[in-house]
């Protein structure tokens, strides 16, 4: 489902952000990540250390989890028997690790993203808190220097920002905006973590896969070409590469590759071997993270970006991008059962007069073209809240609601018809039609199939009566007599 | 106890107006004269004393485990009604723990594994954790988590939360462990049920999706400010078709959105969030349980005849966990605002549990949410109905 797993991440993030020390975030996570998967146990190791499990009661015993090693796909747990296994890595150097194990389905690819994105908030999380902890006992044991204590509050600081500013991407995503922004969002937000350098996101052209373009960029400028040749070697080796001052992860769409995130690090090279050792490391370690966690936001975005944009094809016509039958008509039932007043609502059906002669003269892509153009035209008329949806060939419906009374449907159905009768310029050839349009108020009563039935026959009418206008529904046009008679 | 006893489960019923005497007389129905392993009760608001609590767990020996809670009404093969329902289950086979935490000594997530720690005292093939939970406090999938940790994925959870007739007032727990009988205000209880024969759970609501997903884009725990960048209560009212007279009326607005519930998007299905207040002031709704920042929703809707028939798909769903045998007896946890949906047609719901369950003694309560923790099922629920098949 588009958009589960971005949500369940979100959530992660707001609970493990509470957390205030080790324990309670590793407890935490063990709780949301099988409530998030439907599995039934999960633990958190970390050298060779459960910190925290749930699902095989209270002290399970630690071999167990501590035992399981990366690759295996499935595993018998004391107690309850078989299970899938998802092992995911919380950071790149200590083999700490999120396990989680579900009985009834193994771990799609989209699942495994999402828990590796929370493995690795954990991994983050931890590490602060750590830092946190250590830094609580120095102050009780007051015996370091206070310089070695500003470095630990220096760096659980800067983890706070990443966490912060992960969560804010995080939260920017959910709303859907367009690719574009999200993917600036998530390099903006690397670019703002991290002192001089530039983030890019290039990707694969979906035209040509071997191509490779900077889709979003933040920071000084740097040569494109640079950029994309190592996120290329990236994308080509799958996983991280660095190369001076460049370095790149891959990002996936699913189990695809779809490109790379890149870091472009501008700090001298003199300074950085200048620095002392301690406070080279710790930009070393920054930079690794910001690369893994922002890689992996990308991967979502665009992960989630893609099933969005699945789930909206499946209800759009592809011709006219605009609603299919099926969405329209879940919209009219909304609709009916949601305005109780009648007339506060009407449906406007429209049929093209000229169709038939413009695609047996001008051929079928100039049909089609001139669907589009129609298609276009008729959401340029009608208000947000409306809407318009192509049922079939020439045929259309709208939506009009709320209406501030029935004259109102009127003058759209006015503005709908002078619309489509301004000539339309395709391929050079001025092409005129005209539109004839019935008009259906809500009632109690109605079904949606009933309104557009209503809808239609006057429409029918006013093709037969006066071609180019619009006629509103009156019952007497059930009568099959009078149905059969024009005008 | 009798090692040769056959295994039994007994329900009874009483609708006296004296608290004391409904409780004996229920406790009597249900005992048929035999020793019990376990009383579970259950007791409207109005006969929620200490004095029905005592006359119960005399009515029993006095030396017999108890766990029970008021409700929002109970109901048995009987009907339904306002008054006690107790059930009794004994015989070689069956074992059983109590635990009790009485309100604020702890917080829910210990509170929860507190509760389930009942398990450490019983050994058997087939185990469950009957939860009663306070019904009060706002989290209780905290207490569900706790309770989790200690059972793990091996025992399921099954149980609802203490009703008080909808009143919003309080709720009380029954409890004894043996010797003391003790009335414990917005308590969370446990009680582990082991048995020599499997255990059936099952959990259905009869709510549908309708329309397309809206993103939560502004809500602070259960108060919800924005949907889709809009004023939630704006969308919610005018998706729903909500009257403006209903909206100006907190306690006309309550009846309205109880049934009018928003679904959370999950992996499999969706978390039911009931709405139950609308703020004039900051455009905002408010739902029983948290709805974060980010989340995907719908509206739900449902037909009166799905959320009747939803009693008897709990139930058939419990009855084929245990292989289509027939139960000793069964438990059922329905949700207190079911009855607000079904108005007049509540009692058809008990029609149809009785039609599947023939001569099998059964009852259940009214709930402030409804608890089942097992493969599929995260914990709370609410607009649902769970089922506990005893075979």
């Amino acid at each position: 489902m588009a958009g589960w797993s971005l949500l369940q991440l979100t959530e992660f993030f707001s609970a493990i952000t509470r957390a205030d020390d080790v324990a309670v975030a590793a407890r935490i996570a063990v709780q949301r990540t099988t409530e998030a998967t439907d599995a039934e146990v999960a633990a958190v190791v970390c050298d060779a250390e459960v910190v925290a499990s749930v699902g095989l009661g209270r002290a399970p015993d630690p071999a167990v989890f501590v035992g399981l090693r990366g690759g295996a796909d499935v595993t018998t747990l004391p107690g309850i028997g078989p299970m899938h296994l998802a092992m995911l890595a919380m950071d790149r150097d200590t083999g700490a690790r999120l396990i989680v194990a579900r009985a009834d389905e193994p771990f799609i690819a989209e699942e495994r993203q999402m828990l590796q994105g929370m493995a690795r908030v954990l991994g983050l999380a931890l590490r602060g808190l750590r830092t946190l902890e250590n830094e609580r006992r120095l102050r009780r044991e007051r015996e370091q220097e206070a310089d070695a204590r500003l470095k630990l509050v220096q760096a659980l600081a800067w983890r706070e920002r990443l966490l912060e500013t992960l969560l804010r991407v995080q939260r920017a995503a959910n709303q859907h905006p367009p690719l574009g922004e999200a993917l600036d969002a998530i390099t903006g937000g690397a670019r703002m973590l991290l002192d001089d350098v530039t983030a890019a996101l290039v990707l694969r052209e979906s035209g040509d896969p071997a191509a490779l373009t900077v889709a979003s960029l933040s920071g000084p400028p740097v040569d494109q070409d640079i950029l994309v040749e190592v996120g290329r070697a990236a994308v080509v080796a799958n996983r991280p590469v660095t190369e001076g001052r460049l370095s790149a992860v891959p990002v996936h769409i699913g189990d695809d590759v779809a490109g790379a995130f890149v870091l472009a690090d501008h700090t001298a090279a003199e300074e950085g071997l200048r620095a002392e050792g301690g406070r080279a490391d710790a930009g070393n370690d920054e930079r690794r993270d910001v690369l893994a966690a922002f890689g992996e936001q990308a991967s979502l975005a665009l992960t989630g970006a893609s099933t969005r944009a699945a789930v909206h094809a499946a209800h759009h016509d592809p011709l006219t991008r605009l609603p299919t039958r099926s969405l329209f008509l879940q919209r009219v039932h909304q609709m009916l059962a949601a305005a109780p007043r009648p007339g506060s609502a009407a449906l406007l059906y429209l049929d093209l007069d000229l169709f038939k002669q413009v695609n047996d003269t001008l051929g079928h892509a100039a049909g089609d073209e001139l669907l589009r153009r129609v298609a276009e035209r008729l959401t340029g008329v009608v208000r947000a809240s409306d809407m318009a949806a192509r049922l079939g060939g020439d045929e259309f419906a709208i939506v009009l609601e709320p209406l501030a009374g029935r004259h109102e449907a009127g003058v759209i159905a006015q503005r709908l018809l002078e619309a489509i009768a301004t000539p339309f310029d395709i391929g050079g050839r001025t092409v005129v039609t005209r539109a004839s349009v019935g008009i259906a108020y809500n009632d109690h009563g109605h079904t949606a199939d009933g309104l557009i039935e209503e809808a239609d026959l006057a429409m029918y009418r006013a093709k037969k009566s006066m071609p180019g206008t619009y006629r509103e529904f009156e019952p007497s046009m059930l009568d099959p007599a009078v149905r059969s008679v024009p005008g | 106890m009798d090692g040769h006893e056959q295994r039994w489960f007994g329900v009874g019923r009483s609708v006296l107006a004296d608290p004391a005497e409904a409780g004996a007389e229920a406790c009597r129905a249900a005992l048929d004269g035999r020793p019990a392993t376990l009383l579970i009760v259950f007791a409207s608001p109005s006969h929620s004393t200490p004095a029905m609590a005592a006359a119960v767990h005399a009515a029993a020996g006095g030396s017999v485990l108890m766990v029970g809670c008021s409700t929002s009404g109970e109901f048995s093969a009987a009907g339904v009604g306002a008054g006690v329902v107790v059930n009794a289950l004994g015989g070689a086979g069956f074992s059983a723990a109590v635990r009790a935490v009485p309100q604020g000594s702890t917080g829910l997530y210990e509170a929860g594994v507190t509760a389930a720690s009942c398990l450490d005292d019983i050994d058997a093939e087939h185990r469950t954790v009957l939860l009663l939970g306070d019904g009060r406090s706002t989290d209780q999938q905290e207490m569900v988590r706790g309770a989790y940790a200690t059972a793990g994925a091996a025992v399921p959870l099954i149980g609802g939360c203490a009703g008080d007739a909808m009143t919003q007032t309080g709720t009380w727990h029954f409890f004894s462990s043996g010797g003391d009988v003790q009335v414990l205000p917005n308590a969370v209880l446990g009680a582990a049920i082991g048995s020599t024969k499997p255990l059936g759970i099952g959990i259905a609501h009869g709510w549908h999706r309708v329309g397309e997903p809206m993103a939560v884009t502004h809500s602070e725990g259960g108060k919800i400010f924005e949907l889709d960048g809009e004023p939630a209560l704006d969308v919610y009212a005018q998706r729903t078709g909500c009257p403006p007279e209903v909206l100006a009326d907190a306690g006309a607005f309550l009846m309205y959105a109880a049934v009018r519930p928003l679904g959370l998007a999950r992996r499999t299905g969706e978390d039911i969030r009931i709405i139950f207040a609308a703020d004039a002031e900051d455009r905002s709704i408010s739902g029983l349980a948290d709805t974060p920042e980010g989340a995907l929703v719908w509206f739900m809707e449902a037909d009166p005849d799905a959320i009747v028939a939803a009693t008897a798909v709990a139930a058939s769903a419990a009855l084929e966990e245990i292989g289509g045998e027939r139960p000793l007896g069964m438990l059922v946890f329905d949700c207190c605002v079911r009855t607000l949906a079904l108005g007049e047609r509540t009692g058809q719901s008990v029609d149809r549990l009785r039609e599947i369950l023939g001569p099998v003694p059964f009852s259940g309560f009214y709930t402030n949410g409804e608890i089942v923790r097992r493969p599929q099922a995260k914990g709370m629920h609410h607009l649902t109905v769970a089922a506990l098949a005893v075979l």
